[in-house]
This record gives C-alpha cells, sequence and structure tokens, in this order.
C-alpha cells in the first residue's frame, strides 16, 4: 500500500461522455470518430482481457476479435445508455467463444489452476500474499469474473451487470460469495501458512469452466 | 479480519482500489492494512494490471481497414419496449392463422373467469418473454427478467389455473386419441419460433443459449395461446398433458438448439 494507484482506469469516467459522443458518429459512418474510437478502446480492451488469466496469452488478437465484433454490433449501442458495458459485453463474449474454441482445438491445452500459476503476472510487491491468480483458483468461473470486472478492472456493479447479462442483485451475490471463499482460504492460509487449506474439496481450487 | 472498533466492510464494501491509495480514509487504510481480501486485491492492481498506453494493444491496421471499408451508416436499434411489443405482437399473426385454419371453438366454450385466467397468464407471459428477449439483443442491457425464472412461474400458475378451473379427467385411451393438439401446439410454436428467430437477429445476439430460450419460452405461450383459443375439450388432464405438453415440448427444443449453437 506504497504507491497509488493512478492508471488508465481511473480515467474511465471522464472519457465516457466522449466515447459515447463518438460511438454515435461512428454509427453515423464518421472516419474521424471510428479510428479515434476504436484506438481509445484498445487500451481499455487489453486490460480487459489482460486481467482474465485464460486470456492473457492472446490479448492482442482478441482485441481485434472484439473490435470487429463491435463494428459488426454497433446498431445495437442505444445513444444515451453508457458504452463500455456494452462494449465489455461484447468483449464477455470473445472470451467465452476464445475459451470454447481453445477447448474444441485442444482438450489437454484446457487451463487449470495449475496452469493459471504459469501464465500469472509478474510477482506481486506483497509476497507474504498468495498472488492473485493462485487466490482466483479457487473460486469458480461465474465468481472470479465479477470479482476481476469489479477490483481488477474498477467496474461499477451496475456495469459489471451489464457486461454480463445479470442484474445487480446477481452481481453482488457472486461479490459476496467470493470474499466469503477468500476470506476462508486467506484464513487458513495465514494459520498453516500454506495456499492451500486443509479442508475438504470444497476448499480445493476448482477447475476452470466454461464461462458462459 | 475486522481491525478492532473500525467499521465492518459487508457485502461489496470492499475497498475498491481504483482510486488512488492516497485518497482512502485512515479507516480504509486501516481496513486494508488488516483485511487480507483487500490486500490481496489491492496486490493485483500493483501486479502491473494497469497496462502503460506505451505498451498498450494498438490498433491493427487491418482491423482499421476492414472496419473502414465496411463503414456505414446504421439505424440505431428500437428501445426494448418497442422490440418487445413486436416480440407480442408476433403472437397476433399466429393466432389468427390458427384461428382461419382451425376454429375458435375452445374460445367460446371457455367460462369468463377461466377465459380471462388463461389469457392473463399468456398475456403477463408473452410480455414478460417479450421484453426478456429485447434485452437479449442489445449487449450491456440490464437483464431484468429472468427468463427460467419466468417460464417456470408461468409453469406453475398455468397447472394452478387448470386444476382450479378444470375438474374432469378423461382415461388414457381417450387422451391418447386428443394427441391433435399437442401437433396443433407445436406448429404454432414453430411458427412462432420462425418469426422470433428472423427478428432476433437485427440485434446483437450474443449469449444464443439465453435468446433460444427465450425464444421457446415465447413459442411455448403462443401454442398455449393458440390451443386455449381452438380446442373446446376443458378436460384437466387433457389440457395439462397436450396443451402443457406443447409448451414444454417448445421450450425443451430451443434448450436443445441453443446447447447447440453455443
Amino acid at each position: 500500500m506504497s504507491e497509488p494507484i493512478v492508471g488508465p482506469i481511473s480515467q474511465k469516467e471522464d472519457d465516457s461522455p466522449q466515447l459515447e459522443q463518438l460511438m454515435v458518429a461512428y454509427q453515423q459512418a464518421d472516419a474521424s470518430a471510428t479510428e479515434r474510437l476504436l484506438s481509445m478502446l484498445c487500451p481499455i480492451l487489453g486490460r480487459f482481457f489482460g486481467s482474465m488469466p485464460d486470456t492473457r496469452l492472446a490479448v492482442d488478437d482478441l482485441v481485434q476479435e472484439t473490435l470487429l465484433r463491435v463494428h459488426r454490433a454497433r446498431h445495437t449501442y442505444r445513444a444515451g445508455e453508457p458504452l463500455l458495458p456494452w462494449v465489455y459485453a461484447i468483449a464477455r463474449h470473445t472470451r467465452v467463444d476464445h475459451f470454447r474454441k481453445t477447448r474444441r482445438q485442444s482438450k489437454e491445452e484446457q487451463l487449470d489452476p495449475s496452469e493459471l500459476q504459469a501464465h500469472a503476472a509478474p510477482p506481486t510487491p506483497n509476497q507474504s500474499l498468495p498472488d492473485f491468480e493462485t487466490l482466483m483458483g479457487y473460486l469458480p468461473d461465474s465468481q472470479r469474473e465479477v470479482l476481476t470486472m469489479l477490483k481488477v478492472l474498477g467496474m461499477t456493479v451496475d456495469e459489471v451487470a451489464r457486461a454480463t447479462s445479470s442484474t445487480g442483485g446477481a452481481v453482488k451475490q457472486k461479490a459476496h460469495r467470493a470474499y466469503e471463499k477468500l476470506r476462508a482460504v486467506l484464513e487458513n492460509w495465514q494459520a498453516t501458512g500454506s495456499h492451500f487449506p486443509s479442508g475438504g474439496a470444497k476448499d480445493q481450487p476448482v477447475a476452470r469452466k466454461e464461462g458462459a | 479480519m475486522k481491525p478492532p472498533g473500525a467499521r465492518s466492510y459487508e457485502i461489496g464494501q470492499h475497498l475498491n482500489f481504483v482510486v488512488p491509495a492516497a485518497a482512502l480514509s485512515s479507516e480504509e487504510q486501516l481496513h486494508l492494512s488488516q483485511c487480507l481480501v483487500c490486500q490481496a486485491l489491492y496486490n493485483a492492481k500493483l501486479g502491473a494490471r494497469t497496462v502503460p498506453e506505451s505498451e498498450a494493444t494498438p490498433l491493427s491496421d487491418r482491423v482499421l481497414a476492414s472496419v473502414l471499408a465496411d463503414l456505414k451508416p446504421v439505424k440505431p436499434i428500437s428501445a426494448p419496449w418497442v422490440l418487445a411489443t413486436a416480440f407480442t405482437a408476433v403472437l397476433m399473426p399466429v393466432l389468427a392463422l390458427a384461428v382461419w385454419l382451425t376454429g375458435s371453438e375452445g374460445f367460446f366454450a371457455l367460462s369468463g373467469m377461466a377465459k380471462m385466467l388463461m389469457l392473463s397468464i399468456i398475456g403477463v407471459g408473452a410480455l414478460l418473454l417479450s421484453f426478456s428477449l429485447a434485452q437479449r439483443m442489445i449487449p450491456g442491457s440490464l437483464q431484468r427478467v429472468p427468463v427460467l425464472q419466468v417460464a417456470l412461474a408461468l409453469a406453475v400458475a398455468f397447472i394452478f389455473v387448470v386444476a382450479l378451473m378444470f375438474h374432469d379427467v378423461t382415461d388414457w385411451k381417450t387422451l391418447a386419441m386428443q394427441r391433435t393438439c399437442l401437433w396443433l401446439g407445436i406448429a404454432a410454436a414453430v411458427v412462432t419460433a420462425t418469426l422470433g428467430s428472423l427478428m432476433v437477429r437485427r440485434g446483437a445476439w450474443i449469449n444464443r443459449f439465453a435468446t433460444a430460450v427465450s425464444i421457446g419460452a415465447l413459442s411455448g405461450v403462443s401454442a398455449l395461446l393458440v390451443l386455449t383459443v381452438h380446442c373446446p375439450i376443458l378436460k384437466a388432464t387433457h389440457i395439462l398433458v397436450w396443451h402443457g405438453g406443447a409448451a414444454a415440448v417448445a421450450i425443451l427444443a430451443a434448450w436443445l438448439v441453443g446447447r447447440r449453437l453455443e
């Protein structure tokens, strides 16, 4: 907790109105607005895919694929609505499709928690705690996704609900369950000095499941 | 986990580290120093999640060229309530066709109360499912109508009304001979599903499974509407087995198609 987090995410609220204006211009076939909007969406989508363990290795491809889907679905954006949840909803399904495709192509390449370790981000500053991917390995995919969107990407409950085609109540419930699970894991870890709780099967890392 | 004497952080109230740590209040900083969940989340933020602009994925020339080559003005999709109205309206031509082909004896055979209850269930169900479908067409919509719960509630209400209003039962042999209603219901559901699928293509249709189930449930409601208006057999077993069965087949088929499309 030494240095402040000042990243592009914190600029989101400032950018949002402009993004929405650009989107409306995009719908009207304004080429310069289109190029500007897509360029602005690239880092946002890069952070989205970069924050998910299963898509970290294919961020560039997924960003470009999502931009093409955004183009095909641009008529479904309604002026006056927030743009980012609309984009995240499309990105989320790009991610799900990516997972299905890779699973179909090679069953043995299916990500599991041990592989997530291999794909983990650089070591975190506080080495006394298990890293984020290890912790996320204990959560089902739906809770992992919600927690990442809320706490790593900094989205609001309403934005996550829109992006996941869910409701605010369901998002809060998933987040709450994720907190409770993480709390149990971390308390056990603190007591035993191990990442792996001594409890039953429910305390073991869960296999990666489809995030539909 | 909870700092002594400090505020308790309950559901959804764990610190959101999008804000700079310096902006946290002393109480929040105390919580951060003692809450392992928050520390883990904070570490995740520090773990290079915020990609510097210089390292961010650039816009691919290929993608930009592809987008610009296909750039033409588009008409934004209609409001959800307009789409929902359109989906509900789909039931009308299906009903008109069925009445034209098979008649409407059932409508006149029903008592006033039975008519009101059955048509209320069908009307409310059609509106809710249409609204659900409309939301599915627009990415980033709040899903205010959970389709599975609505379908379940409709099924319970249907069984309740049938049990309340219709008491006669049919023997199995006669019941088997009355299965024409099943085929008529399925035919109505297929026509409704076809029209609904054509309309859904206007939207983004990103969650194919949920969309397919919504279409199936709306088609099931359409089957119930057609059979309620057409069928003069007012026996509880007949209505439950063949009318309810047609709706169930529509939802089950949509479920399977949705799984296939995923």
